[in-house]
């Protein structure tokens, strides 16, 4: 009975190791950096610094002037391994991260968990073990759940970088990266500026991750504007934004406007009435545009929803970034594959 | 001549506040109970205990061994092994709560975890019904079957009732049995899919929030109930300040409620979230500061009057995915008497508070259970000393801190049970 109990405890503890090769308790902000303060993973824009911010955007710049707009290859990730693991459809990002890792170089391996539901506990873990073996470099994690990505890295070993593609509520930072990269493009600095996000910040990742990025890069005045059932609770407690339910008013003098994508699924749970509804208190019009400033910026992640967040006059009229920032993403995504997996700014290799 | 339920506990500050008894003695057990003062040793084995502090066994109003599950897989080792955990913690009286399945099952359940219990001499069973159905929520449970079978309350746990009408009708013949209702203040509802509490931490996590009024709404509805129906209840496991305000407005009207609250509610907050631990996913949510301090505070003033462990055996697997998908709930018996004892050292608590919200009071709500050291108790008893240890608990929230008290042994009936 005791070498039973034994045994237990043994597999126990093998469990427990393979759980958390790493410490759980740091949150993403600082479990992405190793010991010496390099970047590991990329998880969340919390605790990056305009610095790094300004380094990623600066190299992606490079890559945007050269093989991003070319068929040329940069050979700087041959003979790496890159697995994207999406638990969660999205064609658009996944195919913004397979062109980047192409771009490099890298072997692109594809893992789709169509039910992610199948995939927790010891069958995730032991899928996570088997990839590595097989020699993955980089994971690219995208999963319905906020914290996903942290819990993946945490079960990963030192030598595998993690680069949240977006995980449930909490963060998306590559889309926030991408999306500072076309707002300096086009207005050089943020000190200056003021950004209103418009929409359904209480579900959005990307709005967390905006907000991290403008906030890092020292942005004037941050507001957020949308109807109090789709923002936080505690908006500006947690966000030091400022919160307008009212859209003129929100965008009275704005540099720049950031919509969010509205989901079908939040006129069933009474989130708002109906889309029509939504599209009279918070659709950006030409008319409300013209509260703004003159030469701002309207921006969105993308897919639109025509008559529901914008009028197609503003989606396609000359203030509109849209297409640009899809664009963008190529690059701003190669700038951080080729910082976490080598390059003048990455870190040595374990392994090489 | 000395029987093998004798024991002399020689030299330790016995504090019973029952009997509101603190003092440097000798307590001497004999045949399972504790001796009237003046009763002679006659050569039983003596327990050096100076300088500890001997109590009353623990009774614990919520910790959940998991024993149903257990039994149906005839996991009778591990149920031993968690009995072990309990007596370890000073624990010695377990309130078992009512399994989803039908009432035969989950007697049957009962009786063989009050079977293990006994036979493994670790800790009294006690044990609340159903108060609906298999806890769907939709018709009465069987509840004087349970009140026969032995069963101190009934609970719906955190199962909604379906409506108001149930709930009326619950706590009307539940009274009609002299049975208390346990009660989750939880409005299914408005907790939805949430996962922590709705607050700045949450919204920077992106965690769906619980948010206070989840509570606070319940626990309006149900109180506004009580008082129409003059039924006796007990609210478990408060987690906000405004609960507090609201039961101590109800017992100063004279309904008949208690509360308690789980240990981990009055030390931790919703800052402990950041990391995405699922060792601090609990159901109710950890709240803010504010929250943690009223409890506290609810607890000195007597409008709370027990603290539980609220713990939760999980196995590994249950916490091994991203914190939304995680079982909520964390082991947590093996820290609640050294945190109540540091609340105590720490001023925020009468000493003999501390121990009465762990004991007597508990023991009370479970029916007059033991709780006590007067003569002539069962000898349900631990010893404890002030020695620094650190929590290596697996998935304990409290993981890697050092503790400043540490149970020595814990005796039930008069024999040693760790």
């Amino acid at each position: 009975m005791a070498a039973e109990r034994l045994a237990l405890r043994g597999r126990l503890r093998h469990n427990l190791a393979l759980m958390s090769p790493h410490s759980p308790g740091l949150p993403p902000s600082k479990l992405q950096f190793d010991a010496q303060g390099r970047l590991r993973h990329l998880l969340t824009i919390d605790g990056l610094g305009a610095e790094r911010i300004r380094d990623i955007l600066d190299s992606a710049r490079l890559f945007e002037a050269g093989p991003a707009r070319g068929a040329r290859k940069v050979p700087l990730l041959r003979g790496t391994t890159i697995v994207n693991m999406f638990f969660e459809a999205s064609t658009r990002t996944r195919t913004s991260f397979s062109l980047a890792a192409e771009r490099l170089s890298a072997d692109v391996m594809h893992f789709d968990a169509g039910t992610a539901a199948l995939l927790k506990g010891e069958s995730l873990l032991d899928t996570l073990k088997t990839l590595q073996a097989m020699g993955a470099g980089l994971f690219v994690v995208r999963h319905p759940q906020s914290g996903a990505a942290a819990f993946i890295a945490n079960c990963l070993d030192n030598r595998v970088a993690v680069v949240n593609a977006g995980d449930g509520q909490h963060a998306h930072p590559t889309q926030a990266l991408l999306d500072m990269f076309t707002i300096r493009e086009l207005k050089r600095d943020f000190e200056p500026l003021c950004v209103a996000i418009v929409g359904d910040v209480l579900h959005s990742r990307v709005a967390r991750s905006e907000i991290a990025a403008l906030a890092a890069l020292g942005t004037r005045e941050i507001r957020i504007v949308g109807p109090r059932t789709l923002l936080p609770p505690a908006t500006e407690e947690a966000f030091g934004a400022r919160v307008f339910a009212d859209m003129r008013e929100g965008l009275e003098g704005a540099d720049v406007i950031m919509l969010l994508r509205l989901q079908k699924e939040r006129m069933q749970s009474a989130f708002i009435p109906d889309e029509r509804e939504y599209y009279r208190r918070y659709g950006l019009t030409p008319a409300r545009l013209a509260r703004a400033k003159p030469d701002a910026l309207v921006m969105h992640p993308g897919p639109i929803n025509r008559g529901v967040e914008i009028s197609s006059e503003v989606a396609d009229g000359p203030q509109s970034a849209i297409l640009k920032q899809v664009g963008h993403g190529v690059s701003v995504r190669m700038a951080v594959m080729a910082l976490l997996l080598g390059g003048a700014a990455g870190r040595p290799r374990d392994d090489a | 001549m000395s029987g093998e339920r004798d024991v002399l506990i020689r030299g330790g500050r016995v504090l019973d506040p029952a009997g509101g008894r603190d003092e440097i003695a000798d307590l001497l057990v004999v045949d399972g109970r504790i001796a009237p003062p003046g009763r002679r040793a006659r050569g039983a084995p003596v327990v050096a205990a100076e300088n500890c502090l001997v109590l009353p066994g623990l009774a614990d109003l919520a910790a959940d061994l998991g024993a149903a599950e257990l039994a149906a897989r005839g996991g009778e080792r591990d149920l031993r092994a968690r009995l072990d955990d309990a007596a370890a913690a000073g624990i010695t009286a377990l309130c078992h709560p009512p399994a989803p399945g039908p009432t035969a099952a989950s007697l049957a359940a009962l009786e063989s975890l009050k079977r293990g219990a006994a036979r493994a001499g670790k800790c009294r069973i006690f044990a609340l019904g159903a108060a609906t159905r298999e806890l769907q929520g939709r018709t009465l449970g069987e509840m004087a079957a349970m009140r026969d079978a032995g069963c101190v309350g009934v609970t719906n746990r955190l199962a909604p009732f379906e409506n108001t009408q149930v709930l009326r009708r619950a706590l009307e013949y539940a009274a009609s049995l002299e049975l208390t209702v346990f009660l989750h203040p939880l409005d299914a509802a408005l907790a939805g899919d949430g996962r922590a509490h709705e607050g700045a931490v949450a919204a920077r996590l992106g965690l769906p929030g619980i948010p206070v009024a989840a509570e606070t709404a319940a626990l309006g509805q149900q109180l506004a109930l009580i008082e129409d129906v003059g039924a006796r209840a007990h609210f478990c496991r408060l987690s906000c300040a405004r609960s507090v305000e609201m039961i101590a407005a109800a017992q100063r009207a004279g309904l008949e409620v208690s509360a308690d609250v789980g240990v981990r509610h009055l030390f931790l907050t919703d800052e402990s979230l950041a990391a995405f631990d699922p060792a601090f996913h609990l159901l109710p949510p950890l709240r803010a500061a504010a929250d943690r301090d009223a409890l506290r505070v609810g607890l000195r003033d007597g409008v709370i009057a027990a603290v539980c462990s609220d713990h939760q055996a999980h196995d590994a697997g249950a916490k091994l995915a991203p914190f939304p998908e995680t079982a909520p709930g964390a082991p947590a018996m093996h820290a609640l008497l050294p945190l109540m004892l540091e609340l105590a050292d720490a001023g925020a608590l009468e000493l003999a508070a501390a121990v009465a919200a762990l004991t007597v009071n508990p023991a009370r709500l479970l029916g007059g259970g033991p709780g006590t050291l007067a003569p002539g108790a069962p000898a349900d008893l631990c010893i404890v000393e002030r020695r620094a240890w650190t929590d290596q608990v697996a998935g304990s929230p409290f993981a890697g801190r050092a503790f400043a008290w540490r149970v020595r042994e814990t005796f039930v009936g008069g024999r040693r049970a760790a």
